[in-house]
């Protein structure tokens, strides 16, 4: 008995170590963001003298952030959307149906993952003033739903092709059609997968920055990682409204984190008891 | 071959003009209707200035300008806002300018991108010499030689020579608004105390910071920051031009001479030398340039070799040595061939009208309101240097740091031009790498030939 | 059933719009990237056609990318060695806790919720030779000896960036392994411990086998990902000092749009692709081998 609890207390000294790690630097983040320049230069490590929320508003109106942060809103809330929809529904043509060509469109969309951003920016913009759709928000929801689709295509079809299909089966020879099935049954399963993705794409999207930067021109367009780096000139004159900043930008991804996480406990829970 | 390939890419891109290279008014890859009217993209302004032909009807040209602001609060940026909003206003219904307000180095993504697409607006704002000059030889900007030269009153407020920064082929392409040079700073305060002379060669210079250094005082000799590499180059650049004059960098370039010469060598070695004194901060490698600013901003520092663009930045509210600095001209070294009198610097914040711009008076219509003396001289009361000539300008409300600058350049018998910007941004880059890795430790003999092998390799191709 | 799951219509339904959009924005631009990576071609346009001129070019007088492959092959490795164990052990750790599972994994999670820029600066920050975290600690303990100026010096540049990216995706591929352990059966684990494994045991008779799927597409992601790292590299220190930290992404950036070498950097985006799919494929080998040694 004595013995299972020193492996306890070793395991969460191991996990607790890991924790500070992780978190630590953002907690730094956090409570520098509230001091002031000459604080944060003295000794970075301690707290901050008094709390002020100068920093917030500075971050907030100085870089517009609020602004910058509804068009990030939407245009990843939509690429969201449309990347899930799109790649779930692949990932079930992919797993779950036969057809001749499914392995070779695997494989195009598995290189999807290797391709380097930098490459398709000059071909994309052509493409995007031709279609007369630069400095829209759709010139970016476009290729944000693309470029998520190679990694949620990956994710699904691995989760599914572990996930026996009887199921499914069962509920079409009972009678109901593959679109019944993949909407009532299939879907609800995959919940762990899908919200896997999203986390992952959603973090992605928000976080993206060489498309907006290119592809608008407009300053009531833009996402906030441009506002962050408009921002980031001046960290060095003033760091700590940078940090500011970063953390009004984490709280979205902080959300929907906090949010798709019951997600993945409920889709595993559920899906434990069905197994 | 040529048509061969732009076929191929057209039929690639399913687009109809790209890579035709022509430059001027390629307007298939201009964007349709349907763009909502007040939302103005590179690529819509053509929309807009169709509609302006037709002046006084109401519809305003519109122009699509790519500004410079990294939000640091430099004068020469706000003061930038202040013109742009002006000009709108008295020119409202006729000109109208779009602003795009990016960091610059954000702007060297973009720009070529747009370039490439041939989407560029119709101004922007851009680096002189090397930087400017890909454009200038792929036809996309617009050249103001006849635009100047129509206007000898506009032509002559400029500081003599400054255009040659931007003269390509016999014509200026770009209308610079700042200009920084690299002078030396010191705390006077610091050097009173420690007894020391103002330094004119680099000799004394090193002397007198290893008096500070031994002083066992918490003072930083040198303020300096490098992990960006260009600061390690322009201070070479400096001892290089002291050394040998210009002929060897002039050699270099032109093929008649090499990089290997004595004079990169040795000012390279220099530095290194004063990074094994520990003359310069020990993390220097580690730390940015605007770290450095703030040493010598702070007061820790005791010196500081660097641009005159952060004048404003020293003569600002919260600045510890506003009172206390002495500008100088950069040291010379002993024996040297070079020049106190020769500058190390750049026209900078260099205005650009693309050569795909349909409404190019009314883009030069806005260069003019933007170089006028009235917003000149509120750069210079801020502490910035223009590019218009000293005798246009009231100097009684200039600050104490830009007021001795000023008095310096008059003595200023040549400038040259950073060697990054001279040689573009490849070699450039490859040339600041060097010196840091020189400063760093690497052999300055093997460290140069090699450059010289990749300057062979890249320079013109 | 066969019939149906071969119904032409339905098929389509499912896979067209998602092949039409990939086709259509990744892959049809980038088949134009590999053809123009044939070509001259700057600001200006389309030059002329230069054959294999820019491949010759980086794999002769390119010094600089030769150091980038290599860096970006050691970067490679780095992050597999680093990010994986640590993953797998994390995740381990997690699935035999009773409480505060959910704690741990939203807190191992949170690098990732932070855009790659602010971690850059964040880890600039740590690094700082003068006031950061890293010096701090080592001076504190006593090992000043052992700080270092670790973004400027040649040695520690590219170990350090790595690290960063590794701090970064570390909590997502965990999040991955979890996902994998989760589904194991504890009965099965049960059974085990009734007869008399160890935990190192059940580990490496049970957990491994079932997460070996997992964990092999994992090292695919890890693989490609580090192959193509850019933005780490990018903000912390744009390659240098000297190229100390250059990879072949930030290379290629450089000479796409600082030297607007459009030409050349496709090609070294192409190249990069290639490597991407040969690591793939190679893994795949690798792990079949290994499959095929089991059995």
């Amino acid at each position: 008995m004595k013995k299972i609890k020193i492996a306890d207390l070793i395991k969460y000294l191991i996990l607790l170590t890991a924790t500070l790690i992780f978190v630590f630097p953002l907690v730094w983040v956090f409570y520098n963001s509230f001091k002031t320049n000459s604080e944060l230069f003295a000794n970075p490590w301690n707290l901050a003298q008094s709390l002020s929320l100068e920093n917030y508003t500075y971050a907030w109106k100085q870089a517009n952030i609020g602004r910058y942060f509804l068009n990030s809103v939407i245009v990843c809330s939509i690429s969201l959307i449309l990347c899930l929809i799109l790649s779930s529904a692949a990932g079930y043509a992919l797993t779950r149906l036969k057809w001749k060509l499914s392995d070779t469109v695997m494989m195009i969309f598995l290189v999807g993952m290797m391709i380097p951003i930098h490459s398709t920016l000059i071909p994309l913009f052509l493409m995007f003033s031709r279609m007369g759709i630069i400095n829209s928000h759709l010139s970016l929801i476009i290729p944000y739903t693309v470029s998520g689709m190679p990694i949620a295509v990956f994710i699904m079809t691995g989760f599914l092709k572990s996930f026996p299909a009887e199921i499914e089966e069962s509920a079409v020879i009972d009678g109901a059609s593959m679109r019944t099935v993949f909407f009532h049954i299939t879907l609800p399963i995959a919940r762990p997968s899908i919200a896997t993705v999203a986390i992952y794409t959603f973090v992605s999207m928000w976080n993206e920055m060489n498309y907006a930067l290119v592809f608008l021109s407009d300053q009531r367009k833009m996402t906030v990682p441009i506002g962050l780096n408009a921002f980031k000139g001046q960290y060095s004159t003033n760091y700590v409204a940078l940090f500011a900043a970063v953390m009004i930008t984490i709280l979205p991804s902080l959300i929907v984190f906090s949010v798709f996480n019951r997600q993945v406990i409920e889709g595993m829970t559920s899906g434990a008891v069905k197994g | 071959m040529k048509k061969l390939t732009s076929l191929s890419l057209a039929v690639l891109l399913g687009i109809s003009v790209v890579g035709c290279g022509s430059g001027a008014g390629s307007k298939g890859a201009e964007a349709e209707t349907g763009s909502e009217p007040e939302t103005v993209t590179a690529s819509e302004t053509d929309a807009g200035s169709q509609n302006a032909d037709s002046e006084g009807t109401g519809e305003p040209v519109e122009l699509s300008l790519m500004a410079w602001d990294g939000g640091t609060g430099e004068a020469a940026e706000v003061i930038m806002h202040e013109i742009i909003d002006e000009f709108n206003k008295e020119y409202e219904g006729r000109i109208r300018i779009l602003p795009e307000y990016l960091p610059s180095e954000e702007t060297k993504t973009k720009l070529p991108t747009l370039m490439a697409a041939n989407s560029a607006p119709d101004m922007f704002m851009s680096w002189s010499a090397g930087y400017l000059e890909p454009y200038v030889t792929a036809g996309k900007v617009y050249s103001l030689q006849e635009a100047l030269d129509s206007d000898p009153e506009w032509k002559g407020m400029f500081i003599d020579g400054i255009m040659d920064q931007v003269t390509y082929d016999g014509k200026i392409c770009a209308v610079p608004t700042v200009l920084s040079t690299q002078v030396a700073y010191y705390n006077k305060e610091i050097y009173d105390r420690f007894d020391l002379p103002i330094p004119k060669t680099h000799e004394e210079y090193i002397e007198g910071l290893k008096v500070i250094r031994d002083s066992g005082e918490d003072i930083i000799p040198m303020a300096f920051g490098n992990s960006t590499a260009w600061p390690s180059a322009s201070h070479s650049e400096i001892l290089a031009n002291r050394i040998g004059g210009n002929d060897p960098f002039d050699k270099a370039l032109d093929g008649s001479g090499t990089w290997t010469d004595e004079s990169f060598i040795k000012a390279a070695t220099l530095l290194q030398e004063m990074v094994n004194e520990k003359l310069v901060p020990e993390g220097y490698a580690g730390m940015t340039p605007e770290e450095a600013v703030e040493q010598f901003k702070s007061g820790k520092a005791a010196s500081f070799i660097w641009s005159s663009y952060c004048i404003s930045n020293f003569e600002a509210e919260d600045s510890a040595i506003r009172d206390k600095t002495i500008i100088a001209k950069c040291p010379t070294v002993e024996n040297g061939k070079g020049d106190e009198n020769h500058w190390l610097g750049q026209a900078d914040k260099c205005l650009v009208i693309s050569e795909r711009c349909e409404n190019k008076e009314a883009a030069v219509t806005f260069l003019k309101y933007y170089t006028q003396t009235r917003y000149m001289q509120k750069m210079a009361d801020a502490g910035t240097l223009t590019t218009i000539k000293a005798e246009n300008l009231d100097m009684s409300n200039v600050g104490p740091i830009a007021g001795q600058i000023m008095q310096l350049h008059s003595d200023m018998t040549g400038l040259f031009v950073f060697y990054d910007v001279v040689l573009g941004s490849v070699v450039g880059n490859e040339y600041n790498n060097t010196v840091q890795g020189i400063m760093a430790g690497d052999d300055a003999q093997e460290a140069f030939e090699n450059f010289q092998q990749f300057f062979e390799d890249n320079y013109n191709k | 059933m066969e019939k149906l799951r071969g119904n032409k219509t339905t098929i389509a339904i499912f896979i067209l719009p998602a092949v039409c959009c990939y086709l259509s924005v990744a892959a049809f631009p980038l088949l134009c990237s590999a053809v123009l990576s044939f070509f001259n071609w700057d600001v200006a346009g389309l030059n002329d056609f230069v054959g294999l001129k820019n491949y010759m070019q980086l794999f002769t007088t390119d010094k600089i990318f030769q150091k980038a492959v290599v860096h970006t092959f050691a970067a490679t490795l780095l992050c597999l060695a680093i990010q994986i164990p640590c993953a797998v052990f994390l995740a381990y750790l997690l699935t035999r806790l009773k409480r505060g599972r959910n704690f741990f994994k939203v807190a191992f999670f949170v690098p990732n919720m932070i855009s790659t820029s602010a971690i850059g600066i964040l880890w600039i920050f740590i690094l700082h030779p003068e006031f950061g975290l890293v010096n701090a600690l080592l001076r504190a303990v006593g090992l000043g000896q052992f700080a270092h100026v670790w973004l400027g010096e040649s040695d520690t540049a590219l170990v350090c960036v790595i690290l960063a990216a590794s701090w970064q995706y570390i909590g997502y591929h965990m999040i991955i392994y979890l996902c994998a352990m989760q589904n194991i059966s504890s009965s099965i684990l049960e059974a085990a411990r009734i007869d008399g494994a160890t935990s190192w045991q059940a580990f490496r008779k049970i957990t491994f086998p079932l997460i070996a799927p997992i964990l092999k597409i994992d090292t695919v992601l890890v693989a490609t990902g580090s192959l193509r790292i850019f933005d780490m590299v990018f903000v912390m220190t744009g390659g240098g000092p000297n190229h100390a930290s250059e990879v072949i992404a930030s290379h290629m950036y450089t000479r796409s749009f600082k030297g607007m070498q459009f030409g050349y950097g496709s090609a070294m985006s192409v190249i990069l692709m290639l490597l991407c799919i040969a690591v793939t494929v190679f893994l795949n080998m690798a792990f079949k081998r290994a499959e095929d040694k089991v059995e």
